[in-house]
């Protein structure tokens, strides 16, 4: 496994450090993550970087996973300090999706875990295989389910079908030459409309290895009204 | 493609309320409380969760400008008092520091390992109920018409504003379907103004909500609410679906005879303007 390109651009130009977007990895545990911070939310950016990093350490997710990492955010903040609208907004909580992939070499697969509309694409090549968990570019108009630092919000994490609806498994000896592209919703989007369109995209992001590159795709899409503005994250990982 | 502008600090977008505040909205409602104590308390609630959505760790965002037009016994003016008496429109971070008192209310909460707590939530206060003489509609759209205008003009790529008017009876100083028309015809570059019509009721008769065409309402007042109303976006109508309302693509944002529920669901689905970044 290596990790070719990861690479980020915020939805505002003029507030770069507004990224909410997260990725972390680690190429010795053979795992690496991606989040999206939703907007609409008191401080989804480290939110998002809380998920990321927990899942590299620790991928399996539990109630108890997810209630470490909430006590963690909160025990960032002083509720009773804050002015009403910090109070009510940290009251309503902090919303990210998690795309988390694990590589099993001895088994040569890949595990995916989804929560959220952030999305990974196997390809062969530069030969579309699947997608997971959209494979439309009309499925990112559903809202999202999405890990939240408001307990009430994650009561999907313990129903009986959390696994058979939040997991997939890619088998990448089935490929000559596999790659997984990971991508959050807006730059999805636009790749899964384009190959809708019988205009796939996908030589050309895996072909990204400068963060130059992607900015000038991203930036050109969103000029063009291609490509709704929102942050934007991607990595790339292949299999030799 | 109309009402897709994402809302940003240097493209907010605005909402302006219109507020009917004559005599008969002393009227009791089947909660007890009259129909401008309800539309003022929703209208807090409103203003407290627009603020909500914009805030962040670091302070309020200003995504969007919001303005009060309230019109009565009293004429047609700022529905605001205090420092945001001054103009009609302000950019939310500055309604947010200028409520004219915060509330120390108690909320249930979940305590995220099985039991219920009581926790203390501030409530900030705006807006207080009014209601006295007649109903100067014409003037009020009037004046929301001149506001809008302005804003449109200075802010020419942003999400076109959202005007949510709220009334419990007829106009008496003319016929407003005019002055809607033309109100709904100022536009930015994403598409002419929204309005929505919220007619609130003391009668006990079945709500119309969000109707395709005037042909089932039940009065010619209804119907003329009806033809002052904007057509739902897209985005809109998805919204309403979510929260299980009958609309289409033909769906007007009005509702007809709403009780306390449905002021609430009015005030939601009307302030969903498109996302914000």
């Amino acid at each position: 496994m290596r990790v070719l390109f990861t690479g980020q651009v915020a939805k505002d130009p003029c507030y770069p450090e507004e990224n909410e977007d997260s990725i972390e990895y680690s190429p010795e545990n053979r795992r690496f993550a991606l989040s999206d911070g939703a907007s609409e939310s008191f401080d989804s950016k480290s939110w998002a970087q809380m998920l990321v990093r927990q899942f590299v350490l620790k991928p399996e997710l539990s109630k108890e996973w997810l209630a470490e990492l909430i006590a963690e955010y909160t025990s960032q903040f002083d509720r009773e300090t804050m002015t009403w609208s910090k109070q009510a907004a940290f009251d309503r909580g902090s919303f990210a999706t998690l795309l988390g992939v694990e590589v099993f070499p001895n088994h040569d697969t890949v595990k995916i875990i989804s929560i959220g509309d952030s999305l990974a694409v196997l390809l062969d090549g530069t030969e579309f295989i699947d997608s997971y968990p959209y494979s439309g570019a009309e499925e990112f108009q559903q809202r999202p389910q999405l890990f939240c630092t408001d307990p009430v919000h994650n009561s999907f994490l313990s129903s009986s079908d959390f696994y058979s609806s939040h997991f997939k498994q890619w088998t990448i000896s089935e490929q000559q030459s596999p790659t997984v592209l990971c991508m959050t919703d807006a730059l999805a989007e636009w790749a899964l409309r384009n190959a809708q369109k019988g205009e796939p995209s996908w030589e050309m992001l895996k072909s990204i290895n400068d963060i130059s590159q992607l900015e000038e795709l991203v930036l050109t899409e969103r000029e063009k009204k291609n490509m709704r503005v929102d942050d934007v994250s991607l990595v790339i990982v292949v299999f030799d | 493609m109309s009402y897709t502008a994402e809302i940003s600090r240097s493209n907010p977008t605005a909402f302006l309320f219109l507020v009917d505040q004559s005599g008969s909205m002393d009227d009791k409602m089947s909660s007890g409380r009259s129909k401008a104590q309800q539309v003022a308390d929703v209208l807090n609630r409103t203003l407290a969760t627009l603020i909500t959505r914009c805030t962040k760790s670091e302070g309020t965002r200003n995504y969007f400008e919001i303005g009060v037009i309230a019109y009565g016994g009293n004429g047609v003016g700022n529905g605001f008092q205090g420092a945001l008496g001054a103009s009609i429109l302000h950019p939310i971070s500055a309604i947010e520091t200028s409520p004219l008192k915060i509330e120390e209310r108690q909320k249930k909460v979940d305590d995220g390992a099985g039991g219920i707590i009581s926790q203390s939530i501030k409530f900030p206060v705006w807006f207080e109920p009014q209601a006295s003489g007649g109903t100067p509609m014409c003037q009020a759209i009037t004046m929301a018409a001149e506001e809008l205008v302005a804003w449109c003009d200075s802010h020419p790529n942003s999400y076109p504003p959202t005007v949510l008017h709220i009334t419990d009876g007829e106009s008496t100083d003319g016929d407003p379907e005019q002055f809607a028309s033309h109100l709904r015809q100022i536009q930015t570059n994403d598409g002419p103004v929204l309005m929505f019509n919220l007619h609130v009721s003391t009668s006990g008769a079945h709500p119309i909500e969000f109707p395709s065409s005037e042909s089932g309402l039940p009065d010619a007042y209804a119907k003329l609410l009806f033809r002052m109303s904007s057509l739902l976006p897209e985005h809109l109508i998805r919204f309403a679906q979510e929260k299980e309302f009958k609309v289409g693509m033909e769906s007007r944002g009005f509702m007809f005879n709403a009780d306390a529920i449905q002021i609430v669901d009015f005030f939601d689905i009307g302030t969903r303007a498109s996302q914000l970044r």
